[in-house]
């Protein structure tokens, strides 16, 4: 799933950039692969002003929820954190120019805001003490998160830390709290407005095609796209980080939310108990004979051969003779 | 206590082939006299009128009234059981809802009993007064269906034209015409086969040809049948059932409306 920061992805052919970036994706890929297809960000492909030779580069970085090594695209200027993902389908490969390139899998960046992978760094200080970034965000076993520091303007960091300057070009932080909170739900509120906007399905309950329009106007909550939205944004955050925001957003329980919405959104799946007696509005039993109804059921087929005959002009048996009395 | 024996068991297979498609059910009343039957088809342009005597019943005991409502083509299947010469016994309590029918072979080697249920019906009685006819033609039966059959190929209805020479059947339709006259017969020596028309009137009438079809089912009944027919009243299609009695058939002529006021 996307990250929570505004998508930018653009298609982009695959031919030259992939040869940009080829020096550097050859040491953390497999030798004998030297071709992928990658959809990038526009901002990883700008010409680099600086003409310093700098390139976008992939550095493992701690993920945020997992703590596991994952990789992590750098934009060349080092401004924007993008996420790589990689989709792959078995019996998939590429055509690149005359070559099939048998490696079908195609990879994909979307930009990620840097402050989420800041956050387990400036959590883990227990001291609650002010300190540089620098100093908060260090890491033996990954030592790449230093390039996460000039993704990070202090302006950002700021959001999700008090902070201090000590002077003009140091500034000191510590983890807040009541920040992040505040920040995340910021995030959510606005994936919340994407997922309606688009109107993503949310229901939690059973599985709906995208492409039928409903006949019914499903109502679907606030609450339903918020609690989408804070699943979406937990996928980046630590476990106690996400009980945190599901309190400081106020959504309840699954099981109190499912007995709620099955009364307020859903038709009942069962016909509702009857209190009192319904009558059907219209009868059809009056005035049904049923012995002249019996009459007509069972016809021989010389009956029905009988019953085809053209009675124009043939008066009714009884208007020839009176009934007995 | 209802009880008719018929030695010759054949005559109630036929006289049900004759009418079991033209009726679907029909009330039995069976009184100290005999049985009858009235009932109209299903399209109340016809009508089946049954007579059969008491006299001609070889046992015949009625205590009371009885009207036995009968789904005319069950009893039909049931009397397919029969074997033609058996011997036929009706039977039903005074207010039973069944009757049972017992079929003895003639050497009263096998005796069959089979029960029926009856059924609650609910229909008018006509009445059928006796009246003079303005034509009244016998004939052969067998001429009669081979008649009607071999119209039917032309056309849906008949006109019959009764005159002092004979009678006269034709047919038209989008095939062409045909005419099938019969003339008096001169000798009578086998009454079976002879033709006789007797006229006060001359008469002209058009009928559906597929009721005379189905009324031509009773043939294996008699060898004769009687054609009575006046203007604008029902033809009656009369076949005798030997001693017993007789099974009539009314139709409604075709009129045409060609006085449009009327």
């Amino acid at each position: 799933m996307a990250p929570p920061t505004r998508r930018q992805t653009s298609k982009e052919g695959s031919g030259d950039r992939k040869k940009q970036q080829k020096g550097k994706m050859e040491a953390t890929v497999t030798k004998d692969k030297d071709e992928w297809i990658c959809i990038m960000h526009d901002g990883l492909l700008k010409p680099q002003e600086s003409g310093d030779g700098q390139q976008p580069s992939i550095c493992k970085l701690k993920h945020p929820r997992t703590t596991i090594g994952t990789l992590y695209l750098i934009s060349a200027d080092e401004s924007m954190l993008f996420q790589l993902h990689n989709f792959k389908e078995k019996y998939r490969s590429w055509f690149i120019g005359n070559k099939v390139c048998s490696d079908g899998s195609l990879y994909l960046t979307s930009p990620m805001d840097p402050l989420f992978l800041l956050l387990p760094y400036l959590m883990a200080d227990e001291a609650k003490k002010f300190m540089t970034l620098d100093q908060l965000v260090c890491d033996e076993e990954f030592p790449d998160c230093a390039k996460l520091l000039p993704a990070c303007s202090p302006d950002q960091v700021s959001l999700i830390c008090d902070s201090k300057d000590i002077d003009d070009d140091t500034k000191v932080f510590r983890y807040s709290k009541e920040k992040t909170l505040a920040w995340l739900k910021q995030k959510t509120d606005v994936l919340a407005d994407a997922l309606e906007e688009k109107n993503v399905q949310v229901s939690s309950k059973g599985s709906h095609s995208s492409i039928y329009v409903r006949s019914k106007s499903s109502t679907t909550s606030r609450e339903s796209y918020i609690e989408f939205a804070h699943g979406i944004v937990s996928d980046y955050l630590c476990l106690s980080l996400e009980e945190e925001l599901k309190n400081y957003l106020g959504i309840r329980e699954n099981n109190d939310r499912d007995q709620e919405s099955l009364v307020e959104n859903e038709p009942p799946s069962k016909k509702p108990k009857l209190t009192e007696d319904i009558k059907p509005t219209d009868d059809y039993s009056l005035g049904v004979d049923l012995k002249k109804a019996k009459k007509n059921t069972k016809l021989t087929t010389a009956q029905k051969q009988l019953s085809k005959v053209d009675k124009s002009g043939m008066k009714s048996i009884a208007s020839f003779f009176s009934p007995k009395s | 206590m209802f009880e008719a024996r018929l030695v010759q068991g054949s005559l109630w297979k036929k006289l049900l082939d004759s009418i079991k498609d033209l009726l679907n059910e029909a009330i039995f009343d069976c009184s100290s006299t005999g049985i009858t039957l009235q009932a109209m088809d299903s399209s109340h342009v016809s009508l089946v009128s049954i007579s059969m005597n008491s006299d001609g019943f070889d046992t015949y005991r009625c205590d009371r009234n009885l009207s036995m409502g009968i789904h005319l083509p069950s009893l039909s299947k049931i009397m397919k059981c029969a074997g033609n010469d058996d011997i036929i016994t009706m039977k039903a309590t005074d207010d039973a809802d069944t009757v049972s029918l017992v079929f003895e072979s003639p050497n009263n080697e096998k005796v069959s009993d089979y029960e029926m249920k009856l059924i609650d019906l609910d229909t008018e009685h006509l009445g059928i007064p006796e009246t003079e006819y303005s034509c009244v033609v016998k004939m052969p039966s067998a001429e009669f269906q081979r008649i009607c059959r071999d119209l039917s190929q032309l056309g849906d209805s008949v006109v019959i034209a009764c005159t002092k020479e004979g009678v006269k059947f034709s047919a038209s339709g989008e095939l062409g015409t045909g005419n099938i006259k019969l003339c008096q017969s001169a000798s009578t020596d086998k009454e079976e086969e002879s033709v006789v028309v007797d006229m006060n009137e001359a008469v002209c009438l058009t009928f559906a040809l597929r009721y005379l079809n189905f009324f031509a089912k009773a043939t294996p009944l008699s060898t004769q049948v009687q054609l009575s027919m006046s203007k604008d009243v029902p033809l009656v299609v009369e076949y005798k059932i030997s001693e017993l009695g007789f099974l009539r058939f009314y139709l409604a002529p075709k009129i045409e409306d060609n006085d449009g006021d009327n």
